[in-house]
């Protein structure tokens, strides 16, 4: 772990602020809330065939229609049963120059916190089990941490679980 | 009133329209203008005063001794207007006005045509003006365009005449203020002839026509070439052959040309028609419109916004059937009902307004063909006579961008093969000119464009033999008319006799097809031997809506687009059969055709896996024909087309998407697309 901070150090002092957090089942997952666009609560999804399969479908969001990814699907996680607490998270991201939005099925969102710079770490390494490429840092909230996400590239990288060598 | 002093004050008139604060040379010529007109009308004092004053004024703004600029140009102007009138009233009646006595005009700036610089680099801070420029440049351009197609007829209309003095003086105007010094030069130049025209100095037909239709070609280069620089913030690249454009203006605006003997009768045309004119132009802009024609005024909108307007107000649709739907379940008010409906009114209003904002009238396109054929009847030398009607009918923009080419082909087609050349016509006892007509009109929700020519017809023999040729179709085949005529639509299939670089290279009709496919219209034909085609294009009047039939296949439903299908049945089991015990295929019609089972082909969890209990849509790719098995059919409706969006990227076998009543997304089927990705 250690090794991992002194790696990004240079970084970690921009990345304090605003972040919107979410939940993946136990896991807590924190989005910066700039890239937040509104969060809808879950609703049909036109499924679209010959997508990868963590490509939910396309959803109509007033007049304009977005497509939405299952983070679950997207991180390898087991898929779970909707409730009442599963919404859509609507995310402006920049691919290749052209600002998006697009949505993320999460299982429950939980609050907006502020979290300071000195209180995010790099993320650690997990060696080639898994890739952490769009984990932009650790935010800690007493014990809890918050695994602090870069949705673009989330959302636009290729694979997220990287193929044990 | 001397000739020359009138001529000095017209100078003066425009300049002083034109004039701006920074420009000191124009301002300065001016100032000399004005006190020689001083000197020349000592014998007038009134308007030796008045155009003392006037200088004086323009010696202020020189000098930079006003405070307010514009009210400083506005105060000059009418002094030049007061002198106009003076002198007019005291200006003998109709002073004769000798050709000869016109000076050529080389005494004013962009003289030597050697001699202009290139234009310079469009600046950042420029960049929006010049785009401004162009696309205001490029609609005078057009309008002048149509004016000296029309003068080409009839050369004596003076109202044609000033519209196209007036383009090029917008321009020229504009192009000063941005020193777009070539585009100027050239606009100059061009004014200079016309304004003889104006006055009724020189005839404008002929090669003058000619010359000025030239310059006109050349200035939409430029302006192209300043549309790609402003992009690039670079220098407009350069244009070829203005200095020998500009020269044949120049020569083109001498009186006493030999073409220019038979004096137009109108000649001695009374002076109050002459101050008319010259009225509107000295008014400066604001005088744009042709008069008599009442223009509406326009704003400028972006296409992203007028989109952003249109998906907003099919939005309101949908919600507005959703809240219908919701209380009419709940409640049985009347007043309520009455309001609801109300509200239904005016959203659909809203609507179809909204659609009609992207309609644009198709003359634009028809007046690129009337070009066309000018150019390329005198280049083939045949003579046409060109017929348009309903220029005003309206479609998408969209389409109109893309029905252009298609039109071009097809109208140098009918000249070229269709024509026949003027001995050929007096022989066969038809009029020595063909006629060739363009009709735009809408038929039940579509837009129907003729293209009609009263010449030879398609040569049917020579068609179904070339196709022999070409192996196409087979010796012994029985073919109807139409068959045949669609043949000429097969790629590497040209019946022209000879190769000529205006058609016959036997492509084009094949892309002409395809475009207009793309566009989801087609193309009929009919002909009848020695009496002319008729080639109809149908086009959708907007790419933005189709008619589609909703299927359903398990949970999900599907757009398939109503052009694609041919029917829909529900198939009875001695139908069906199937080969190696896998293809599936269904007997329509004594044609055997296979089955694509839509749940197999998108993997999803389908009501029916029996063929018998689902339904069978028939589809059709120009050739090719389906069974799509589905679920069920929901309905028929018209749907707005929108893209899944770029992240997903473009899937084989879907067109797109769209919303529908209840406000879930719905997948459009891309029929050929299927077809292909069930084929490899």
């Amino acid at each position: 772990m250690s090794e991992a901070v002194t790696i990004g150090k240079t970084t970690s002092a921009a990345r304090g602020g605003k972040y919107l957090t979410f939940a993946l089942g136990p896991e807590e997952y924190g989005l910066e809330i700039l890239k937040v666009r509104e969060i809808i609560g879950y609703m049909d999804i036109t499924a679209v065939p010959r997508t990868p399969s963590h490509v939910r479908g396309v959803i109509n969001l007033r007049g304009q229609v977005i497509s939405v990814t299952d983070l679950r699907r997207r991180f390898g996680m087991p898929g779970i049963e909707k409730t009442e607490q599963t919404c859509i998270i609507v995310v402006e991201i920049t691919s290749e120059g052209r600002r998006m939005s697009m949505g993320i099925v999460v299982d429950r969102v939980s609050e907006v916190l502020n979290i300071p710079s000195n209180a995010i770490e790099d993320a650690p390494s997990f060696g080639t089990q898994l890739a952490t490429d769009f984990i932009c840092g650790m935010g800690k909230i007493g014990s809890n941490v918050k695994i602090l996400l870069d949705i673009d590239k989330v959302l636009t990288a290729e694979q997220v679980t990287a193929v044990a060598a | 009133m001397t000739h020359e002093l009138g001529e000095l004050i017209e100078k003066c008139a425009s300049a002083a329209v034109l004039a701006r604060p920074g420009d000191l040379a124009a301002l300065a010529q001016l100032h000399t203008d004005l006190q020689s007109v001083g000197a020349q009308t000592k014998d007038q004092p009134a308007a030796s005063i008045t155009a003392g004053h006037a200088a004086t004024l323009v010696e202020n703004l020189v000098l930079g001794d006003v405070d307010d600029v514009d009210a400083a140009l506005r105060d000059i102007g009418s002094q030049v207007n007061a002198l106009q009138t003076i002198l007019r009233s005291t200006a003998p009646a109709a002073a004769p006005k000798s050709p000869a006595a016109a000076p050529a005009p080389q005494s004013e700036e962009h003289a030597a045509p050697g001699q202009i610089e290139p234009e310079r680099q469009i600046v950042e801070s420029d960049a929006p003006l010049a785009m401004e420029f162009v696309g205001e440049a490029n609609a005078h351009l057009d309008t002048a365009e149509a004016s000296l197609l029309k003068l080409e007829d009839d050369p004596t209309d003076l109202n044609e005449v000033n519209a196209l003095f007036r383009a090029f003086h917008t321009i020229k105007g504009v192009a000063g203020f941005l020193e777009l010094k070539q585009i100027g030069a050239l606009a100059h130049s061009t004014e200079t002839l016309l304004d003889l025209a104006r006055k009724e100095k020189v005839k404008l037909s002929g090669s003058r026509l000619d010359v000025v239709l030239e310059a006109r070609d050349m200035m939409k280069q430029m302006v192209g070439a300043v549309e790609t620089a402003a992009a690039a913030q670079a220098a407009p690249k350069q244009v070829s052959g203005l200095t020998q454009l500009l020269a044949r203006l120049e020569k083109a605006a001498q009186p006493g040309d030999a073409q220019d003997e038979a004096a137009p009768a109108r000649a001695t045309a009374d002076a109050a028609e002459h101050d008319e004119a010259a009225a509107n132009i000295t008014s400066g802009p604001a005088a744009t419109a042709q008069p008599g024609v009442a223009q509406e005024a326009n704003v400028k909108v972006s296409t992203g916004r007028l989109d952003t307007l249109i998906n907003t107000v099919g939005e309101l649709v949908i919600a507005q059937a959703m809240v219908a739907q919701d209380l009419g379940m709940i409640a049985s008010d009347q007043r309520l009902s009455r309001n609801l409906s109300h509200l239904g009114k005016i959203t659909r209003s809203l609507q179809d307004l909204s659609m009609s904002m992207r309609m644009v009238p198709i003359a634009g396109v028809f007046q690129k063909m009337a070009r066309l054929v000018r150019d390329v009847s005198r280049k083939i030398g045949k003579e046409v006579e060109f017929v348009q009607i309903g220029g005003e009918t309206e479609l998408d923009r969209n389409v109109v961008e893309a029905i252009s080419d298609p039109l071009v082909h097809m109208v140098r087609n009918a000249i070229d093969h269709g024509l026949e050349g003027p001995e050929d016509r007096l022989k066969s006892g038809k009029t020595r000119a063909g006629k060739l007509t363009l009709k735009a009109s809408h038929h039940s929700g579509n837009v129907v464009i003729e293209i009609t020519d009263d010449g030879r017809g398609l040569p049917k023999e020579k068609i179904v033999k070339k196709a022999i040729a070409a192996g196409i179709v087979k010796e012994d085949q029985v073919l109807t008319d139409q068959e045949i005529f669609q043949l000429i639509f097969h790629a590497g299939l040209s019946t022209a006799e000879k190769l000529t670089d205006i058609s016959g290279r036997g492509v084009g009709m094949d892309v002409v097809k395809k475009n207009v496919e793309a566009l989801r219209g087609r193309i009929e034909i009919a002909s009848t031997p020695g009496h002319g085609s008729i080639f109809t294009v149908r086009l959708p009047l907007t790419l933005a809506v189709i008619d589609g039939l909703i299927v359903k296949v398990g949970a999900q439903r599907y757009i398939v687009p109503i052009t694609s299908i041919e029917q829909s049945i529900r198939p009875t089991a001695e139908q069906i059969s199937t080969a190696l015990g896998r293809g599936e295929m269904c007997m329509i019609r004594e044609k055997v055709l296979p089955i694509i089972r839509l749940h197999r082909l998108f993997n999803v969890e389908p009501t029916n896996t029996d063929p018998t209990q689902a339904i069978i849509v028939i589809v059709q790719d120009g050739p090719n024909r389906r069974c799509l098995m589905v679920d069920e059919l929901i309905g028929q409706q018209q749907v707005v087309i929108k893209s899944v969006g770029k992240e997903i990227g473009n899937l084989p076998g879907i067109a797109g998407c769209a919303i529908l009543g209840d406000g879930n997304v719905s997948l459009i089927l891309d029929i050929a697309g299927i077809i292909e990705s069930v084929s490899e």
